[in-house]
């Protein structure tokens, strides 16, 4: 009871801390919300973008256009080529008409193909791979381009990869942004908590020579640092979900296959912002803390 | 209860090589009233600061209630100056907080309850005949109240020990007896009193034991005047 009692007095100094100083507190809250909203911004990007790409329905394909003159027999042959190689599941046929009234069918297109006065596509076989190892896409690449009548090799896993690894950057540059910004938010508490202590100082001084512990002392700027810290994190949640609904709206009509199902901000996502928020908060108070009265000569 | 005070070759050298202390030796039983004498500076501060753990000696022993004050650890300090009601300069009224906060702070760093603290705080106000002045803020009281909240404030965690360094100072001679008194009320009933003071009159009007200090030596600490 007695040590319930004396967190319950230090969380009340720690809320009159806060509020003596309501707009400072308000502040530094919007700087700390704002630092950790940036690195959680960027992982939630990079795991929506993540999580859309193995959405898409994508079969690993590598398309070998044939050249021009290349007649039945040449193409034949190239198709007995193609599945003969590793890595190679099945071999489609897409006739050079076929590909052209594909083409037209695709809104905004059929003006232009009606335009023309030949038809520009070649004949393409599409091969479509066991897997989509980039190395296997790579190796029929390039086996592909030495099969007698190809012109042109083109994979068609390739976008996905590029995009696979902007999402991993975007990770990664989260995760540089979190070290970064965690330290800025400890480095914030600290400054803040070692600034309340400054001025408090008589009544520290006064405490420790009535015979506070340093744990009295300093239990309610740890306090204040976790609610700091604590607050600063939902605003942050509140940041990220605001800049996903955004950045979801912008992206929807562009990248439908992307922003479908994209993430929003989660429980996941807010109680990771909270808590993050929470344990820098306290971790900065602690260090701005942890010499306040430990000699028995603090006056 | 009460604390014996012992002090055996005590030395208190400051950075700078200034000797505070110089070999003191006396010892103060459980329950005696007494004073340190001595001219500014002869080092009666420093008896007190050393007997609360606020300084530590250079050599010799401080043994309070047979702790060794000057082997205790950072940790222990705040539990032995619990035991302990401390008058000083340095343990100053908050001005942010009315006299009854003020005088509350002990207990609440002792962790006592809400309604055994407001009960303790109105006795120790009623004590010092400042009952109704719970909500006052300490600049507005005179010279001679402010220094009785600090005894209030003192004697609220039920001190085994009074040490006040100057209590009279800056006080006419009407609230120095009256601070005076009230130290003897509690030594009336079992705490040891050890007042630092160079006021010749108070000692007259209020006497006691005297352990005479000078230039960080004592010169006397003889039984005093009987009590």
């Amino acid at each position: 009871m007695r040590w319930l009692r004396m967190h319950r007095a230090a969380i009340a100094k720690a809320v009159s801390l806060a509020t003596a100083t309501p707009v400072l507190s308000a502040l530094v809250v919007i700087a700390l919300a704002t630092a950790l909203a940036l690195p959680l911004l960027a992982a939630a990007v990079a795991e929506g973008l993540l999580a859309a790409i193995a959405r898409i329905d994508a079969k690993p394909t590598v398309s070998v256009f044939l050249a021009p003159a290349a007649g039945t027999r040449e193409r034949e042959a190239a198709e007995r080529a193609l599945r003969g190689l590793p890595g190679v599941s099945a071999v489609r046929f897409i006739p050079r008409d076929a590909a052209l009234a594909q083409l037209a069918e695709v809104e905004g297109m059929g003006d232009l193909v009606a335009g023309l006065d030949r038809n520009p596509l070649p004949d393409t076989l599409v091969a479509t791979l066991a897997d989509a190892d980039p190395g296997t896409a790579s190796t029929v690449t390039g086996r592909a381009r030495s099969i007698p009548a190809v012109a042109g090799v083109q994979s068609d896993v390739a976008w996905v990869a590029r995009l696979d690894a902007v999402a991993r950057a975007i990770r990664w540059t989260g995760v540089l942004l979190g070290v970064l910004m965690a330290a800025a938010v400890v480095a914030a508490t600290f400054a803040a908590a070692r600034l309340q202590a400054l001025t408090h100082r008589e009544a520290i001084v006064v405490a420790t020579l009535l015979g506070a512990t340093r744990a009295w002392v300093s239990r309610p700027y740890l306090y204040h640092g976790l609610l700091q810290g604590l607050a600063a994190g939902l605003g942050a949640a509140a940041i990220v979900a605001g800049a996903l609904a955004g950045l979801g709206a912008t992206l929807a009509p562009a990248f439908p296959a992307i922003s479908e199902g994209a993430p929003g901000v989660g429980w996941r996502w807010i109680a990771s912002g909270i808590l993050s928020g929470g344990a820098l908060g306290l971790m900065g108070a602690w260090l701005a803390t942890r010499d306040l009265s430990s000699r028995p000569a603090a006056a | 209860m009460a604390a014996t005070i012992r002090f055996a070759g005590v030395t208190k050298r400051y950075p700078g090589g200034h000797d505070a202390l110089v070999d003191a030796s006396f010892t103060l039983a459980d329950g005696e009233f007494a004073y340190l004498t001595g001219h500014s500076g002869a080092g009666k501060s420093t008896v007190l600061k050393l007997a609360a753990g606020i300084e530590r000696p250079t050599h010799g022993t401080v043994l309070v209630n047979q702790q060794n004050v000057g082997r205790l650890s950072a940790r222990a300090i705040p539990w032995l100056r619990r035991h302990l009601g401390l008058v000083m300069p340095d343990v100053k009224l908050l001005e942010g907080l009315s006299v009854g906060e003020n005088v509350r702070l002990p207990l609440e760093i002792a962790g006592v309850d809400r309604a055994e603290s407001s009960r303790r705080v109105r006795a120790a106000l009623d004590k010092v005949g400042l009952a109704g002045r719970e909500r006052a803020r300490p600049a507005a009281l005179s010279g001679g109240e402010q220094q009785r909240v600090a005894i209030a404030r003192a004697i609220v965690n039920r001190p085994a020990a009074l040490l006040a360094d100057e209590p009279t100072a800056n006080l006419d001679a009407a609230a120095a007896d009256a601070v005076l008194a009230l130290f003897r009320d509690f030594h009336a009933v079992g705490v040891t009193v050890i007042i630092a003071t160079h006021d010749e009159g108070v000692i007259a009007r209020h006497p006691g034991r005297r352990v005479v200090l000078d230039h960080g030596r004592v010169i006397g600490a003889g039984a005093g005047e009987p009590q």
